[in-house]
């Protein structure tokens, strides 16, 4: 056993104090939860602190305030530096910086406040703008401090690197960024720093707009920084990780509409996406904000990286969203400075605190539990289902949004810094301080469950081939005797993703559901809750999701995000993303992902542009692309070490495929032959 | 009459290989010759043919009415731009064209490219009717020797040059399509004579595709008699393309 679980730790690269550390998180949280018991717990955690510190592992955790807590963090932070390294990028694994509640994060930063300020002048507006102002004051002056210690350690290294490291960092005490090099550099030490703070999946935000006013002449350095940027950004690739490896929200924007209706992008953006192409490493990650005003050459080149198998950049359509988020609430120029939580999810970044990711909501879960407790089944018509349905949402989301609302964050001045309206309001971020603070949930199984209703309706109310009772007992034995059955409902004529009247009123219908279920509520900031039809859990919950009348057997994968396993064609699939009711609330992330093979798409490249740009203008909301052959993934998953760079598109990331679960290689090969038309 | 119901073998949005641009391809049923390698033997009948797959009943065609075709080609419209359109292909679409003339009739006044992929083994008359509604024409080009055309393929060759002829005549920009296959179409008299008649159309392109063993899974299904075939090497492919290439520059080898 303990041999297997070494084996597994090492195929997994984690390394033993990080096994260590997740199970002193746990303990912690316990300790937390048991004030009434500290005497006890206290003495555990002092032997547990002891033990760690073996290791060499520190903890920091105190009941001081959050501003002296990074005080102590600063203090216990070694400095590393590697000599070829022309940034300083650097997270200290081994210190575990305890926050006792929920830690902010998934979502971007607005980098441009370091990049465009210095220390000096963002303190000075604190004090004249802000309330509550000292807290911040502190939090930056440690980090002045830390500086300083930075700079101490990088005096001892005589390259010329070091030399301009110091040199840069110093400069950002007072004054604001020079050059494209010294930008960067404070983006990478912000970055940095939010991780070790605490904060999971901080993204980079709309950099080639932070970049803007940055002049290089000499492009084959300017090149040439972002691709060292890109791969310091990759560094700690394992510790940014949350649910599976490459699940970092190391996302960069790109792109996008102007208030005044103009498309931006700049020489940044060309660079970011060729850089991104070339290292060929799953971080960073790209979207490009498109619109109808998208220049071609841009698409080209987005296609490029694209093909290049990355799976960046993820497209994410402006005419669409923009309207939307003004709809919502979001005021105009904020919604045109759009960027996206970890994966896909609309957020304005630097003002609105929106946790886009606090549930995953399963129209599939709803479906079993439905068609389970139905009662007097013979007497029930079509929409007397699809009306209990209904009420089994609501009551799904009413438990939902009671539970994403008990959430109390953690305090974080640090990232508080980078909200404008928490300086002004002097109300920390995890308080409500930010202009916007919605939440949202994501959601899973709508097209298993538009399938389950198009057969249930179909064979029990047009063919009367069955009664409910007989699906009721079909479903609870999980096909078992009743294979052709399965076999024939996996085969149905009509089916989510077809661009028929039928199928998008029931899927709009269901999504609708959903809608209106959170639509009006309030949580505890007064922010709303919104929703979207893509979700990271599409695997993970199906393992748990019964049998499905979609020909689904239980416990096995959910189908992923806006998609058709059934060999649909792009413009169709397409065509019925465009066509889906997003208004309102149902903003929350929606990716059209498809499977394209290589050959076909080197082959085809002009074609493919002309369908991103008709499927742009027809009005996708968001589209991402896995491009990779079947035969690659069977081989590769047979013969890993011969693909240890094989990058594959997982739900809203870009992951090494040798690093995935088999589940996910098993699940991305049956797409990839699914859209192959090698299996039905 | 529009509502009246027309016999369709399939039809197939985002297709890249039938043409100019993203095409939706309309596979029409029935054909007269009879290609050795053909991959679509569902196509050859003009009739519904029911068959089981693992327990599922299926069917190759289907009823449409001439409104539902028009429905599914115009969903793509907005996918047409950059010179794609409707292809219709087969089986031999201009055996049985004259059933959708409402189809070709709309599509015209709606602007939509319209193409047809033919083996042109047709009465000339069904030929000068598709003339009448489409924009480009690919024309496979097999095999034009007399007597290997009947045996090999059971086709006219003196209809098929008569055929190519008038379209080819009025398509300056057709598109000729060879397949290469060992023996069939791959011949030192059939090569011979496909350049001696390339020779006489400069302006036409030409694309040259190696035969893969494909379909077979449907020849089961029909019950049909699967006969597999040396794939011609890449070698011998690169050789012709060269032969073209020397009397056309507008030749390439393609991958379907």
């Amino acid at each position: 056993m303990l041999s297997k679980i070494i084996l597994f730790m090492y195929k997994k690269r984690i390394k033993f104090y990080q096994v260590l550390l997740v199970i002193y998180k746990r303990a912690i949280r316990i300790y937390d939860r048991h004030e009434n018991k500290r005497g006890l717990f206290s003495v555990v955690k002092c032997g547990i602190k002891g033990f760690f510190s073996i290791f060499g592992l520190k903890i920091v955790y105190y009941r001081l305030d959050k501003e002296n807590q990074y005080g102590d963090l600063f203090d216990a932070m070694t400095v590393s530096y590697d000599e070829n390294d022309r940034f300083y990028y650097w997270i200290d694994e081994k210190i575990y910086f305890n926050n006792r509640r929920r830690p902010i994060g998934n979502m971007p930063v607005d980098y441009s406040l370091i990049v465009d300020n210095s220390m000096k002048t963002i303190k000075e507006n604190i004090k004249t703008r802000g309330k509550n102002t000292e807290v911040y004051i502190k939090t930056i002056e440690y980090v002045e401090k830390y500086i300083d210690k930075i700079c101490n350690e990088l005096s001892k290294y005589n390259s010329e690197n070091a030399k301009k490291i110091i040199s840069n960092l110093k400069s950002m005490k007072d004054r604001p960024a020079s050059d494209l090099y010294d930008a960067l550099q404070r983006v990478l030490f912000w970055n940095a720093m939010f991780h070790q703070t605490g904060s999971v999946l901080v993204g980079l935000g709309r950099l080639d707009k932070v970049l803007n006013r940055f002049n290089f002449e000499d492009e084959t350095e300017a090149k040439s920084l972002i691709s060292e940027f890109c791969r310091m950004i990759h560094k700690n690739f394992e510790y940014k990780s949350q649910t599976m490896l490459g699940d970092t929200g190391q996302l960069i924007i790109l792109g996008g509409l102007n208030p005044d209706g103009s498309y931006f992008c700049n020489k940044y953006t060309y660079l970011f996406i060729d850089a991104v192409k070339e290292i060929h490493l799953p971080d960073p990650k790209t979207l490009l904000r498109v619109s109808n005003k998208t220049p071609s050459e841009l698409l080209q080149k987005a296609m490029e990286s694209i093909m290049s198998g990355n799976g960046s950049p993820l497209l994410s359509n402006d005419d669409v969203i923009i309207p939307l988020l003004n709809e919502y609430g979001y005021k105009d120029d904020d919604a045109y400075n759009y960027a996206v939580s970890a994966c896909w999810e609309p957020v304005i970044v630097g003002k609105s605190l929106d946790q886009n990711n606090l549930y995953n909501y399963s129209f599939a879960e709803t479906f079993v539990k439905t068609i389970k407790e139905l009662k007097n089944t013979e007497n029930l018509g079509f929409n007397d289902i699809i009306k209990e349905y209904n009420e089994n949402v609501d009551c799904a989301l009413r438990k939902a949004m009671s539970d994403i609302d008990k959430t109390i964050w953690e305090e974080t001045p640090l990232m508080s810094i980078f909200f404008e309206d928490c300086i002004t309001s002097g109300v920390d971020l995890a308080n409500g301080g930010a202009k916007y603070n919605n939440y949202g949930i994501l959601t899973e199984g709508l097209a298993n469950t538009v399938n389950s209703f198009l057969n249930l309706e179909r064979i029990v109310y047009k063919e009367k081939r069955m009664s409910l009772s007989d699906i009721q007992h079909i479903l609870k034995n999980n096909y078992k005797n009743n294979d052709t059955l399965r076999k024939e409902l996996l085969n149905s004529s009509e089916y989510f993703g077809q661009d028929t009247e039928k199928i998008l009123e029931l899927t709009n219908q269901l999504f609708g559901m959903c809608k209106d279920g959170l639509k009006d509520k309030l949580n505890r900031y007064n922010g709303k809750y919104k929703v979207g039809l893509s979700s990271p859990s599409y695997l993970i919950d199906g393992t748990r999701t019964g049998a499905t009348f979609d020909g689904r057997m239980k416990n096995t994968p959910l189908a992923t995000h806006i998609s058709c396993d059934k060999n649909l064609a792009y413009t169709e699939l397409l065509s019925f993303a465009a066509q889906l009711n997003y208004c309102e609330n149902g903003f929350n992330g929606n990716v059209v992902d498809i499977m394209v093979t290589p050959n076909l798409i080197s082959s085809n490249f002009e074609k493919f542009i002309s369908l991103i740009k008709a499927g742009i203008k027809q009005g996708f909301f968001q589209m991402q692309m896995n491009v990779i052959s079947s035969e690659t993934l069977i081989d590769a998953k047979s013969n890993p070490d011969n693909y240890r760079n094989l990058i594959v598109r997982v739900w809203g990331f870009s992951a090494f495929y040798v690093d995935l679960p088999t589940s996910y290689k098993d699940m991305l090969i049956e797409r990839a032959l699914k859209n192959e038309g090698k299996i039905a | 009459m529009i509502d009246d119901k027309v016999l369709i073998g399939n039809i197939q949005r985002f297709c890249v290989h039938d043409g100019d641009g993203i095409r939706t391809t309309v596979f029409l049923k029935g054909c007269d010759i009879r290609c050795p390698w053909c991959a679509n033997p569902e196509n050859q009948k003009t009739c519904i043919q029911k068959f089981i797959d693992d327990g599922v009943e299926k069917q190759y065609g289907k009823m449409m009415s001439q409104e539902e075709i028009i429905d599914i080609i115009l969903r793509d419209k907005i996918y047409y731009e950059n010179g794609g359109g409707v292809t219709y292909s087969g089986g031999e679409p201009l055996l049985n064209l004259n059933i959708i003339e409402n189809v070709l009739k709309e599509l015209k006044s709606e602007g939509i490219s319209q193409w047809i992929e033919t083996s042109l083994f047709a009465p000339t008359d069904y030929v000068l009717f598709a003339m009448n509604y489409m924009d480009n024409f690919i024309i496979d080009l097999k095999n034009i020797c007399r007597e290997q055309c009947k045996k090999y393929l059971s086709g006219d060759s003196d209809l098929y040059l008569k055929n190519f002829d008038i379209v080819v005549s009025k398509y300056k920009n057709a598109v000729v399509r060879i397949p290469v296959v060992e023996p069939y179409t791959y011949n030192s008299e059939n090569i011979y004579k496909i350049i001696q008649l390339l020779k006489r159309y400069k302006d036409i392109r030409i694309q040259l595709f190696k035969v893969h063993n494909l379909g077979m899974s449907k020849y089961k299904n029909l019950n049909m008699e699967y006969s597999c075939f040396e794939e011609i090497s890449d070698n011998d492919l690169v050789l012709l393309y060269n032969q073209l290439k020397a009397i056309n520059d507008r030749v390439e080898i393609i991958s379907l």
